[in-house]
């Protein structure tokens, strides 16, 4: 009797695996599809961008194909040596990476004290490099454009570096206190007692465990400033200044839109953007701080 | 290897005082726990030592050197935390040769240290690991490794030893001990543990509030709190504390308590009649005692059998009367149990400041 009672109530048990089994296979596949969904999304315009660029121009003023019929280099050709696009992506460059180093500088002392510093107003300065960062850069351009003006640095990369500056330097500074605040305060305590001073504790001790902090907030200081048109198009006059993404802009010419070198243009400027993050994505998964403190 | 002296030492943050003018004197070599419950100051304490927390005023001394203005990396002293401390980025080896590395010492000099270090704390074969590949004692290991490679004037712990299981904590124990007597360095502790203060000192500072209690010996201040707070703090199951007055009455003295009912004293105890007082006695020193001429009833209401020992929570009157015995007997709950105080073990305090008479 009591065999038979614990055989059954062992099949109704196998049978509710297969049901559970089943229901877990149904999850599965809906997540997969749900997932696939977000991938075409976010690949297809970049697969576009990259299909137009290889397409001539008559096929691409033809009905959309998603394969080019005739591959060509011709875009890419017209791009870099009639428009010469090497220039702007050279000054694009220079800014993007002055502005980056000189940010992680001045926002990792700024957030520094921030995080560990005890001293009056701090609030109010934090909420104000908050606030700074919030306000909207369509806001400023004229009161910057002014400024820039008297400062004699319109016209000039100098001065597009100190615009971006502005804004980049408060974004940084409100992401690397975060990191910051993540170094366990032990670490550096330990690091004075066996003999760093301030400074040494901070560059010793804070940045290297921040390092992943380090690569996000470079990543994407030098993404906005890359990708930055609106300062560029009001600042920025003369043709030898120019950043990439103005110089695209530049390509339009009152309602041509000349897709297939605009599409190639976007194609190279993307790439170094790309290395960078495939560069920083590894030490960004990396959790540095793993066992220094009871976890 | 030096003296520390903490002369009228205070710590307020902004307007809030968190220490009124602490002063201990540690002799060269002694192991000093400073004990207290949380907020008490003792860990603010032990940072103004290390030149983690600056001074609002008084004096600090380590080795005849007031060290009230240098940063803690001159004050030649090593500090454990609790939570380790360990630099993530670093290995075994390169972790407790950190300081000697920033002294500027050789790197054979670092290395001959290092392997000592290791040596006397089993570490040798984790020298290359690093610390996420630790346990939790392994960890706490190194730590101590690392203060102890510095060969520093005076060592710092800072509850080193709240992160671990009972079981290592034990061990630990012990070992900080023996590591002690071995190297003889001065030593200021951190603790909230009382058995960990009572087990491991050779001094106790006992805190509270930002000030200090008493300071002696373990088990003076186990037989002579000073106040009620010591009496209450060190000693586990607590001290019973009770509120009432002395009675004598052909020859016996009686105390009766203020919530009713009445317990009997020893022979010969002594004590002003007929003023509120509070009578201290620990558990430990009632005896269960069916014949004693000084034998009193107490009810029976809880029995927490350890095995070694059973803890008898028992009530008289309104008052609850903890008393921990040895030997296994048959208590019953309800049951009346005649209990017997031992003498010379009462403990009287004054009731508005808790201070000893």
């Amino acid at each position: 009797m009591s065999v038979m009672k614990s055989e059954r109530s062992m099949r109704r048990n196998s049978g509710s695996g297969a049901s559970e089994r089943q229901r877990m296979i149904v999850g599965r596949v809906l997540s997969y599809m749900a997932l696939t969904i977000a991938v075409l999304l976010i690949l297809f315009p970049i697969y576009w961008m990259v299909i137009t660029s290889l397409k001539l121009p008559r096929e691409i003023y033809r009905v959309p194909s998603l394969w080019p019929q005739v591959f060509t280099l011709d875009n890419y050709y017209k791009l870099l040596f009639d428009e010469g696009f090497l220039h702007p992506i050279l000054n694009s460059l220079m800014v993007a990476t002055t502005v980056t180093v000189v940010s992680v500088i001045f926002s990792a002392f700024a957030a520094y004290s921030m995080v560990r510093f005890r001293y009056r107003f701090k609030g109010l300065i934090g909420r104000l490099i908050l606030f700074a960062y919030l306000t909207p850069g369509s806001l400023l351009f004229i009161p910057l454009s002014i400024l820039m003006a008297q400062l004699g640095l319109s016209n000039s990369l100098q001065g597009l570096i100190l615009v971006d500056l502005a804004f980049s330097v408060p974004l940084a500074t409100w992401l690397l206190q975060g990191y910051f605040r993540g170094v366990p305060r032990e670490l550096e305590e330990q690091g004075l007692i066996d003999g760093l001073s301030r400074m040494g504790a901070l560059l010793r001790i804070v940045l290297p465990l921040s390092a992943p902090g380090i690569a996000a907030v470079s990543i994407f200081v030098f993404t906005g400033a890359w990708n930055e048109l609106l300062f560029a198009l009001v600042l920025v006059s003369s043709e030898s200044q120019r950043t990439a993404p103005l110089a695209l802009n530049y390509l339009i010419t009152s309602d041509v839109l000349p897709w297939g070198p605009l599409m190639a243009g976007a194609v190279i400027s993307s790439v170094p953007l790309m290395i960078l993050y495939f560069v920083a994505q590894r030490f960004m998964v990396q959790g540095l701080t793993a066992g220094s403190v009871k976890g | 290897m030096a003296n520390l002296i903490i002369r009228d030492v205070r710590k307020s943050y902004g307007s809030v005082p968190v220490l009124h003018g602490v002063s201990i004197e540690i002799p060269d070599g002694e192991f000093v726990i400073l004990v207290g419950p949380s907020g008490c100051g003792k860990s603010t304490l032990l940072r103004m030592i290390a030149g983690l927390e600056t001074i609002t005023s008084g004096e600090i001394e380590i080795g005849d050197r007031v060290v009230n203005d240098l940063p803690p990396r001159a004050r030649d002293i090593a500090m454990v935390f609790q939570n380790y401390a360990l630099y993530p980025h670093k290995n075994v080896a390169e972790n407790m040769g950190y300081a000697l590395k920033l002294a500027g010492r050789s790197k054979e000099e670092i290395a001959k240290r290092v392997n000592a270090a290791a040596d006397i704390l089993d570490l040798k074969p984790l020298l290359h690991r690093r610390p996420s590949q630790l346990s939790g004692g392994q960890r706490q290991r190194v730590a101590m490794g690392r203060a102890i490679v510095r060969d520093p004037k005076v060592f710092l712990f800072d509850e080193p030893l709240s992160n671990l299981d009972a079981k290592l904590r034990v061990a630990m124990r012990s070992e900080i001990k023996e590591l002690h007597q071995r190297l003889r360095t001065t030593t200021v502790y951190v603790t909230h543990d009382q058995i960990e203060a009572m087990t491991m000192a050779d001094r106790i500072v006992v805190m509270h509030s930002g000030v200090v209690e008493q300071v002696g010996a373990p088990l003076d201040l186990y037989d002579r709190p000073a106040n009620t707070f010591v009496a209450g703090f060190l000693g586990s199951p607590a001290m019973n504390i009770l509120p009432g007055q002395i009675r004598r009455d052909n020859g016996t003295t009686i105390f009766d308590l203020a919530g009713g009912g009445s317990l009997l004293l020893p022979p010969g105890t002594e004590g002003e009649t007929g003023q509120p007082l509070l009578l201290g006695i620990r558990p430990e020193h009632i005896a269960v005692d069916p014949t004693g001429d000084a034998s009193f009833n107490a009810d029976v209401v809880v029995l927490e059998p350890t095995g070694a020992d059973t803890l008898i929570t028992t009530r008289i009157g309104s008052t609850d009367l903890l008393v921990l015995i040895r030997d296994r007997m048959d208590a019953a709950i309800g049951k009346p149990l005649p209990l017997a105080i031992q003498p010379g073990r009462l403990h009287l305090f004054e009731p508005s400041s808790g201070r000893r008479l």
